[in-house]
């Protein structure tokens, strides 16, 4: 393609304008301002329009940063060739009626179709604008305005289309987070578990399947088991009748049975109920009869008690008047014994008794010891004045013969000394003597008083005793035993006396009480044979009289009551539905009612029998119906398994087929770029270079005897082999049609010898593209157009 | 004399292969329900007799509480007899049960005659073993209206017919004024005969997007010798099924509003599916999963099966400088894959490419 001319109407700074352009090196110096850029950029929205943004920022929104002030159209017209044929791009922005666009064939004038005019640069070239930026335009921005420094980068920049959100890594990715689903280890990806949910509802199935089977082999079993209940039924109901007929007949015979009875009890109620002479006797009255026998008894019974015991009284009276009584004898037998002289006044025993403790006493004390003297020692030390002179005179001749013989002479002291202990001596025994006197007659007093006594009490009980003659026994043994028999005879003096007395009383007792019983028992007699004889009984024995009575009565009671009883039985006996001949067998109940317990069992055992294989049928029918649901499940399952193993595979291959797209792209380019590049940097350098590309299209070029990063050279250098990086893209892009290079001033950092290297350059490149040169500084330009 | 021609109810289907289980078991009850309402519709409209072709039940064995459920609404008709026949998926299923109801009567595998007035309805369940004699023991009477029962394919031989096919052939000029079939789960009518016509009542329900369209049964009226059949609609929902072509579609918003198109009008008790057709760039971004949520909330289901294709220029991608275009190159230079798998690895790379996520 190369461009002819363009008129710009209204564009930036620009306003009808109107540039024509060579065919090879177009090259245009202009002062900073005056619009070089704005035509690169005219030149650009002519081919591919604005990039459709509403940024504030006019760096990065081209169409409203030249939008014309002034008024007017703001657009204008690019006349251009491909392919030998002219054409003209018309453009008019405009944000209210919309842009207006033309493609005009020149030759005839009209309209054409030959490229789409809404997307002209990349209909001409296959490029979006994206990539004709990052080739064929070199724009006073910093030259290395890829990303990086690798070719591979650069060409995925320049070759990404237009409105692509993500790279060649995005893409793969985003495949990748696809594909991780399938990736899982452990068993835990999604194949793995849908086929492990297809196990799963296979396992089911076959289960539901096993249900279906258990099913179809139990519906035989209950058909034969709701036969066999049938037929017990059937059976049941035949034993039912019957046992009906059966429970009739006894019926029927209990009825007859209490009838007949009924009647024959009232007969032998009738029967006894004659004897009675029309008065039948009461229970009460039987009772009260028998009450007064017992009467009758219990009074002759007291009757012949008091009789006896009357005679006793009478026999103790005559005895007791005779004196013949035991106790009568004894009086007598005592009297002769001990009281012929009549009995002891009363006290005269205790006083013996007395008399004979005291007399003990006495001649005890006799025997004991004599009380201690006590003298009155102030009688007996004071009382002799002779010896207490002695002995005071005693004890100073003592001193002063001790202080004698300390204090003069010896022998005479020792003399003095002895004279006064005679002294002393002689005093004390006029004392002692007197002492001894004293105790002496002190034991003769006290004997004598005692032997006094003693003789005197002595003798009142010696003249006691010898009144009972008891003299020769022990003195007090002799008191005590006369003094036992007195009790005794008076005791039984008394008790004659009141045997008597009581012997006449009870005589006199008894003889009334007779005489009431007697009474009493002929009346009660009468009473009760008048009673006896009214219904019937002549008999003398009263009692026996009774028992006959009370034995009929019994009987006609007895017989009363089955009356009574057969009644109640007769009525509440069943009234049988039907009469039986008398020929009628025998119905054995026992065995018809063991007949039917057994069905009973039987069928209730077959009815359990059959729930129970309900029961079973439910449940295996309940899981045998989820067989179509299992079934469809697995069916289910194994599409979806099927469609996610063709997913897996559809994502696989995607990212096989990118990467190998990627790498395919990068070696079609990658030899034609090498080569494009090397030329050109030998070009720059003005010497042969060798360019190595790396597995990752990073680039080393070959210097100093090796290889080298890109970043060991200058930043000069570095700008240039941009250039060249760029210069050899295009090379190998745009193979059909050539762009026109546009060059906005893009050497203004280039030292002398660099341009001279770029001037190199620039011949080269316009001998193959048509290339729009612009420059501000006359410094940088070529002088080759 | 009104008799009522239903089949292929297929009571206790699982129904989860085309809807989730809460969605499958509402949809099991409901035709259920539907039968309930049909027996009431007998009862109620004085049918004389209700004639099930066969498939009564889905499978063999059978909750009994269904069981229970279908007893109890044949009960609730007392003045109406139930004929059932058989089909190929309830021949083994327990039903009827021992103590089934009086107006409950069942076609065996001998020609088993039922006659209403002057009208004879017989059936009998085709079986291995009678399959090829039962054309030949078939007796009806020209002067009375008669309807056949059975349950099969329908096939034209003179040869030997499959075991649960329905020979019409064998079945022409035997004085059927009727024959009613079940098997077919779609109403279809056509001749028999010089006399007679046969038909597929269809299913009651449509239990699936396979059962698309109108759904219940034929109401037959008996008046003097004639017989008029008229289909009526019986189905609590329809399935409909509608195809939308999206050649074209820029994106999801262009997609959704062809499926609105497609859906103006269907009522919101339907099960409504929605096939996306056409060509579509792989750029496209279709958002099926979005799409059916939005559109759920319409119908009382609602699902989208898409079978766009995906267009491929084939002559922009030829010489294109770009990942893209090599990436097509690439996958159609494939010959280990086929052509559905190119489609698919190129939407899905393309979609990769622009940073989008690309479902089957």
């Amino acid at each position: 393609m190369k461009i002819k001319k363009c008129y710009i109407e209204n564009f930036g700074v620009l306003s009808k304008r109107a540039f024509d352009f060579d065919s090879g090196l177009t090259e245009i110096c202009e002062e900073n301002g005056m619009g070089k850029s704005t035509l690169a950029v005219f030149i650009k929205a002519m081919l591919f329009g604005f990039d459709k943004n509403t940024r504030k920022d006019l760096d990065e929104n081209e169409r409203k940063k030249y939008k014309p002030w002034q008024k007017g159209n703001y657009g204008g017209y690019l006349d251009f060739e491909v392919k030998g044929k002219l054409y003209r791009i018309e453009k008019s922005f405009d944000d209210t009626e919309g842009d207006r666009v033309r493609l005009i064939d020149l030759a005839s004038g009209g309209d054409t179709e030959d490229f789409d005019k809404d997307n002209l640069g990349a209909s001409i070239f296959g490029i979006d604008e994206g990539g004709y930026e990052k080739s064929a335009y070199l724009s006073q921005r910093d030259p290395s305005c890829f990303k990086s420094d690798r070719l591979y980068t650069k060409l995925s920049d320049l070759l990404e289309e237009e409105n692509d959100m993500g790279s060649y890594e995005d893409a793969m990715k985003l495949l990748e987070e696809a594909e991780s689903p399938y990736k899982k280890r452990g068993g835990n990806d999604r194949i793995t578990a849908i086929e492990n949910e297809i196990s799963q509802a296979l396992s089911d199935l076959a289960a539901a399947e096993k249900h279906e089977e258990l099913l179809s082999q139990a519906m035989p079993d209950k058909d034969a088991l709701s036969k066999k209940l049938e037929v017990l039924e059937a059976e049941q109901k035949k034993a039912n009748a019957e046992y009906a007929a059966a429970i009739e007949w006894e019926k029927y015979k209990r009825y007859k049975q209490a009838k007949d009875s009924y009647e024959a009890a009232i007969k032998d109620k009738s029967v006894a109920e004659a004897t009675f002479n029309g008065k039948i006797p009461t229970s009460d009255e039987l009772d009260d009869i028998e009450r007064k026998l017992k009467v009758i008894d219990l009074e002759q019974s007291k009757h012949d008690e008091a009789k006896a015991e009357l005679k006793e009284a009478q026999n103790k009276q005559n005895l007791l008047s005779a004196g013949e009584t035991p106790e009568q004898k004894r009086i007598i037998e005592l009297k002769e014994l001990l009281f012929k002289e009549g009995l002891p006044a009363e006290g005269e025993i205790d006083e013996a008794i007395k008399a004979y403790r005291k007399s003990s006493d006495l001649k005890a004390r006799l025997s004991e010891p004599l009380p201690p003297y006590k003298p009155d020692y102030k009688k007996l030390f004071l009382g002799s004045k002779v010896a207490l002179s002695l002995a005071i005179v005693g004890v100073i001749v003592l001193i002063a013969g001790i202080l004698i013989e300390i204090l003069a002479d010896r022998i005479a002291g020792k003399v003095v000394y002895a004279a006064g202990i005679l002294s002393f001596a002689a005093g004390a025994y006029i004392v002692i003597a007197k002492y001894l006197k004293g105790k002496n007659e002190h034991s003769e007093s006290h004997k004598k008083s005692v032997r006094g006594e003693y003789d005197i009490e002595e003798k009142k009980v010696r003249d006691f005793l010898a009144r009972y003659g008891m003299t020769e026994k022990d003195p007090f043994e002799a008191i005590m035993q006369i003094s036992k028999k007195l009790s005794e005879y008076v005791a039984l003096s008394e008790k004659v006396s009141d045997e008597a007395k009581e012997a006449a009383e009870k005589i006199e007792e008894l003889t009334l009480k007779i005489a009431e019983a007697e009474n009493k028992i002929i009346g009660l007699k009468t009473e009760v044979s008048l009673y006896l004889r009214e219904r019937g009984e002549e008999a003398d024995d009263l009692y026996q009289a009774y028992k006959n009575l009370r034995d009929r009565l019994n009987i006609y009671e007895i017989r009363r009551g089955i009356e009574v009883a057969a009644k109640r039985n007769l009525e509440n006996c069943e009234k049988p539905e039907r009469e039986f001949e008398d020929t009628q067998q025998e119905y054995d109940t026992r065995e018809l009612r063991q007949t039917l317990n057994k069905l009973s069992a039987d069928i209730d055992e077959t009815r359990k029998a059959l729930i129970r294989l309900d029961n079973d049928i439910a449940y295996h029918t309940d899981y045998a119906a989820q067989k179509c649901y299992y079934k469809e499940k697995t069916e289910t399952l194994k599409e979806r398994l099927k469609k996610e193993k063709y997913y897996r595979g559809i994502v696989q291959k995607t990212k096989a087929c990118l990467e190998k797209a990627k790498n395919n792209l990068a070696e079609k380019y990658i030899g034609e770029i090498r080569y494009a590049f090397g030329r050109y940097l030998s070009v720059v350098t003005g010497k042969k270079i060798e360019v190595l590309v790396n597995q990752e299209l990073g680039y080393e070029i070959h210097e100093g005897g090796q290889y080298r990063d890109i970043k060991y050279f200058s930043r000069g250098y570095r700008d240039l082999f941009d250039i060249c990086q760029r210069l050899a893209l295009a090379d190998a892009l745009f193979k059909d049609e050539k762009p026109f290079l546009i060059l906005d001033d893009p050497f203004k950092n280039l030292d002398d010898k660099k341009m001279q290297a770029a001037n190199k350059l620039l011949a080269e490149i316009a001998s193959k593209y048509q290339v729009i040169y612009f420059v501000c500084h006359t410094s940088r330009k070529l002088g080759l157009s | 004399m009104k008799i009522i021609h239903c089949a292929d109810i297929h009571l206790g289907s699982a129904l989860t292969a085309h809807f989730n289980k809460e969605v499958a078991d509402e949809r099991n009850n409901e035709v259920t329900l539907t039968f309930e309402r049909l027996a009431e519709a007998a009862r109620s409209q004085g049918v004389r007799a209700v004639i099930i072709a066969g498939d009564l039940f889905d499978q063999k064995s059978v909750k009994k509480s269904l069981i229970d459920t279908v007893l109890k609404a044949i009960a609730g008709a007392p003045d109406t007899d139930f004929l059932y026949l058989k089909g190929n998926h309830d021949k083994d299923t327990p039903f009827p049960p021992e103590d089934m109801p009086e107006n409950l009567k069942v076609f065996g595998t001998d020609w088993t005659y039922f006659d209403y007035g002057d009208v004879t309805i017989a059936g009998v369940r085709l079986t291995k073993e009678n399959c090829a004699s039962v054309y030949g023991t078939l007796n009806l009477k020209a002067g009375r209206t008669n309807i056949v029962v059975m349950h099969g394919k329908l096939v034209r031989t003179s040869g030997k017919a499959p075991e649960d096919a329905v020979n019409i052939l064998k079945l022409a000029g035997k004085n059927i004024d009727y024959l009613a079939l079940g098997d077919y789960h779609a109403y279809q009518k056509d001749k028999l005969d010089g006399r007679g016509i046969y038909c597929y009542s269809g299913c009651l329900e449509g239990r699936g997007f396979d059962e698309f369209g109108e759904k219940g049964y034929v109401l037959l009226e008996c008046k003097r010798g004639n017989i008029s059949d008229e289909f009526v609609p019986f189905a609590k929902r329809s399935v409909i099924v509608l195809e939308a072509d999206i050649s074209g579609a820029g994106g999801q918003a262009d997609i959704e509003k062809a499926i609105g198109t497609a859906v103006q009008g269907i009522g919101k008790e339907n099960l409504v599916r929605v096939r996306l057709t056409g060509l579509l760039s792989p750029e496209t971004h279709k958002g099926i999963n979005y799409l059916t949520q939005k559109f759920a909330d319409r119908f009382y289901y609602f699902g989208i099966k898409d079978e766009t294709r995906v267009k491929i220029d084939y002559e922009a991608c030829k010489d294109g400088v770009s990942l893209k275009s090599e990436f097509i190159r690439t996958v159609l230079a494939d010959a280990s894959l086929d052509e559905e798998q190119k489609e698919h690895i190129i939407a899905m790379g393309i979609n990769a490419l622009m940073g989008e996520r690309y479902e089957l």
